[in-house]
């Protein structure tokens, strides 16, 4: 299964997200914003990063783009966990080198879906 | 239906929300008070975003439309298309309490919206400039039979480096219909030679035929996260051609459809299990590192005993006494730091204070400079729970009794605005708040004649400072000629004192006509341990807390009446206070029963004495407060229990219920 790095500042997001994912048989990483997601990221290496675009510290976009510059993320895939009132965001996001998105708010189903959608 | 339970996660949606609300309140008040922190702006916009995409989420689709609004609002207002004024402030101010209260009604399940909500998000939508309220879900396109598409697609060179794959689209494809590959090639600008090929560069483009009748907007999903990363021309087969888009379109229509179904969804299961949450609290992990620490030590300590004990003599008494003396220390500590578990920061109730003085201000056209120091002292969790309406009353008093309006400050030489102090400080084992004005101070001469109209002094009496500011603590005593809508709720300064004795502490007010009133409110650190002084009734041991004490003295039999009712009363000050015979009232053997060779111990609640008679005093000592209710049940007259150093069992003394008891007694009457 996947390991997969998880990130929103919303505790219960982030919650929802990993238990959802746990469940699935993926391995689950947390960080709370951009920032600790990259010290995250660099200490080790993931199949799949979920992100969220809002955020304090780093948002979701800074983040994308670090990762892109890290020769280990160029890559990997990248989703941004997004609403539907930020269609601007989401091509901030594609600019920024984000894989795709997924539009909040969503279900486990639908977020499994999309994770198995990217994962094959 | 959802394999994963979502109300799981409730509590913490719910803690987090109510959390990004005050962090919205404080940056709208820093915002009202002239800040230009452009932080301040992304701070509201973040906390009102994340509540929108947690309700939603959760299934509180009140809670998500009206977020929804507010957000756009603020949206408005952080690219700048709007400016922030004290207006707009308003209005964000009242949202945020509105969603408190909407959150509220989430958590126990009852109807979300209301008149009142409403009405705000009514305000809210009318305000924001060519808003549809709701987020519109583009019309599904009108859909016409097809037997497939044709699909032109080149991938631009950077496509891999966006995590994306073509092996997915021809995966996606395929579930969608039968799908035909009918050439691949190299797109223009690929190395002639295979070794110059980049691994992470796509030089491939395709042309697909997808046969089937399949809606446009499912295929249009597919390459919906390829926006920009691919030219791409999709036609229906057999159908006059339509212009071919060179981008995936309204990739919106298809991800945002299935919203409405999740959130009705979430709804259902959320009233279920919104009641049957506890408390909970948050820690920070350097207590939990240190109390982990703390149990190390007393790991080792144990160790060590328990090796002395194995083979002990004589020759190591020393070193068992030494490690009697670290274990005491051990535990001393190891209590201090779960003690300190359930300290939290005052800062929660402190940052109240902003909005309530800001909404005073304006209502009572007064101006208040709110200083608030010592906002990271820490005090327990109950006990913080418990001091909000106390302080929220007195600061209340201190805007309305206290300060003067502009006019008279001038007038009186101060400045116009005028200051309120709010400290908080450890002094000792307790904790000191302390509320402080600038104000006229307390009107002696109109509490002295209210005090005699009530009939709690005689005319004429000559009262010191100290004596006229205790008046204003007297049940029923206000001195506002006409009670105001805002302090005068009915609740007094008796009750502001009356909560905080329940909390097991004390307040007091120093006053200096025309310079201004300090009300102090001292609190015990926590209420799991008292200082009590332990008596002895019989065999039995009570413990009596030190705070209710006024004096223990020893009677003549012949100061003690007996009174038509059956109670007795002695005389204590020339005033007639009740006896309790503890003996009698909790039924104790072998007690000792004559008054002389007893001692009385006078306690006071809430300004009434009784006296109670015990056998002896045994000496004062901190108890560990241990429920009844949840060990036994409750006891008339008994707060708890606790185990003394020779492991039996005290109980502590209620004294609010055993004052009722001796008032339902005996009659307190004022001596001839």
């Amino acid at each position: 299964m996947a390991k997969i790095l998880a990130v929103d500042d919303s505790a219960s997001m982030r919650g929802m997200v990993a238990f959802t994912l746990r469940g699935a048989g993926h391995e689950v990483a947390e960080a709370e914003n951009g920032q600790l997601a990259l010290d995250v990221a660099r200490g080790s290496s993931f199949d799949l990063v979920l992100a969220d675009v809002n955020m304090p510290v780093m948002d979701g976009i800074a983040m994308v783009r670090e990762l892109r510059a890290m020769d280990a993320y160029k890559g990997v895939p990248i989703l941004m966990l997004t609403t539907e009132s930020h269609t601007e965001k989401k091509m901030e996001g594609k600019a920024a080198g984000a894989t795709g998105w997924l539009v909040k708010p969503f279900d486990p189903e639908q977020l499994l879906a999309t994770v198995k959608r990217v994962l094959g | 239906m959802s394999s994963v339970d979502l109300t799981q996660f409730h509590k913490t949606f719910f803690e987090e929300s109510l959390e990004g609300l005050d962090a919205m309140e404080a940056a709208l008040l820093a915002l009202d008070s002239g800040s230009t922190d452009g932080e301040l702006v992304h701070t509201i916009f973040r906390a009102a975003h994340s509540i929108k995409g947690g309700a939603a989420t959760f299934g509180f689709t009140d809670v998500a439309a009206f977020t929804h609004v507010a957000e756009s609002l603020l949206e408005e207002v952080r690219s700048e298309r709007r400016s922030i004024d004290t207006e707009l402030i308003d209005l964000l101010l009242r949202s945020v309490d509105c969603l408190r209260g909407m959150l509220a009604r989430s958590r126990s399940g009852q109807p979300v919206a209301n008149a009142e909500s409403e009405a705000l998000r009514g305000e809210l939508v009318r305000l924001v400039s060519g808003e549809t309220a709701v987020a519109v879900v583009a019309a599904a396109a009108p859909k016409a039979v097809v037997t497939g598409w044709d699909i032109d697609f080149s991938a631009l060179p950077h496509l891999l480096q966006t995590g994306n794959e073509p092996l997915r689209v021809f995966r996606e494809l395929q579930q969608l219909g039968r799908l035909e590959v009918l050439r691949a090639f190299l797109v223009d600008g690929a190395p002639a030679q295979l070794a110059d090929f980049d691994p992470t560069t796509c030089y491939l483009g395709w042309q697909l035929r997808l046969h089937g009748d399949v809606a446009r907007a499912d295929v249009d999903a597919v390459f919906d996260w390829l926006d920009g990363d691919c030219v791409l021309a999709i036609k229906p087969l057999d159908v006059a051609p339509v212009a071919a888009t060179s981008e995936a379109s309204a990739p919106a229509a298809p991800a945002a459809a299935p919203v409405p179904a999740a959130a009705t969804k979430g709804a259902v299961r959320d009233t279920a299990v919104a009641s049957s949450e506890g408390s909970s609290i948050r820690v920070g992990i350097d207590k939990v590192d240190a109390l982990i620490n703390m149990m190390g030590e007393l790991v080792i300590t144990q160790s060590m005993l328990s090796d002395i004990g194995e083979k002990f003599d004589m020759s190591q008494l020393e070193r068992l006494r030494e490690g009697l003396v670290q274990l005491e220390r051990n535990t001393r500590e190891l209590q201090e730091s779960v003690m300190r578990i359930r300290m939290l920061s005052i800062a929660s109730v402190f940052n109240r204070f902003p909005r309530l003085v800001r909404d005073l201000e304006r209502k009572l056209g007064k101006q208040v400079r709110l200083e608030l120091h010592g906002e990271n002292t820490e005090l327990d969790k109950t006990v913080l729970e418990k001091i909000g309406d106390p302080l929220v009353h007195l600061v209340r008093n201190a805007i309305d009794h206290g300060l003067e309006s502009p006019e008279k400050r001038k007038a009186a030489g101060k400045s116009e605005t005028g200051t309120l102090k709010l400290n908080a400080y450890h002094e000792g084992g307790n904790i000191v708040v302390q509320i402080s004005d600038d104000g006229a101070g307390l009107n002696h001469a109109a509490i002295v004649a209210k005090a005699q109209q009530r009939g709690l002094i005689a005319a004429g009496q000559e009262l010191s400072d100290a004596e006229v500011a205790e008046l204003i603590f007297q049940p029923g005593f206000s001195t506002a000629a006409q009670a105001t809508d805002l302090s005068g709720r009915g609740v007094g300064m008796d009750v502001v004192r009356r909560n905080v004795r329940d909390l097991g502490g004390t307040v007091g007010v120093r006053s200096v006509t025309g310079k201004g009133s300090t009300f102090t409110i001292a609190l015990p650190l926590t209420l799991a341990i008292i200082d009590g002084l332990v008596t002895a009734v019989g065999d039995e041991r009570y413990i009596v807390p030190l705070i209710s004490i006024v004096e223990s003295l020893r009677l003549k039999a012949d100061t003690v009446r007996n009174i038509a009712g059956g109670g007795e009363v002695f005389l204590f000050r020339d005033e007639y206070l009740p006896m309790m015979r503890l003996y009698k009232a909790f039924g104790c053997a072998d007690a000792v029963s004559s008054i002389e060779n007893g001692i009385v111990v006078v306690v006071e609640e809430e300004g009434r004495r009784v006296g109670l008679l015990v056998d002896d005093l045994l000496g004062q000592q901190q108890a560990v407060v241990k429920s009844l209710e949840a060990h036994y049940q409750r006891v008339q007259g008994i707060s708890g229990a606790t185990i003394l150093s020779d492991g039996s069992v005290a109980l502590i003394v209620d004294v609010s219920g055993v004052v009722r008891l001796g008032q339902s007694q005996g009659q307190r009457r004022k001596a001839a």
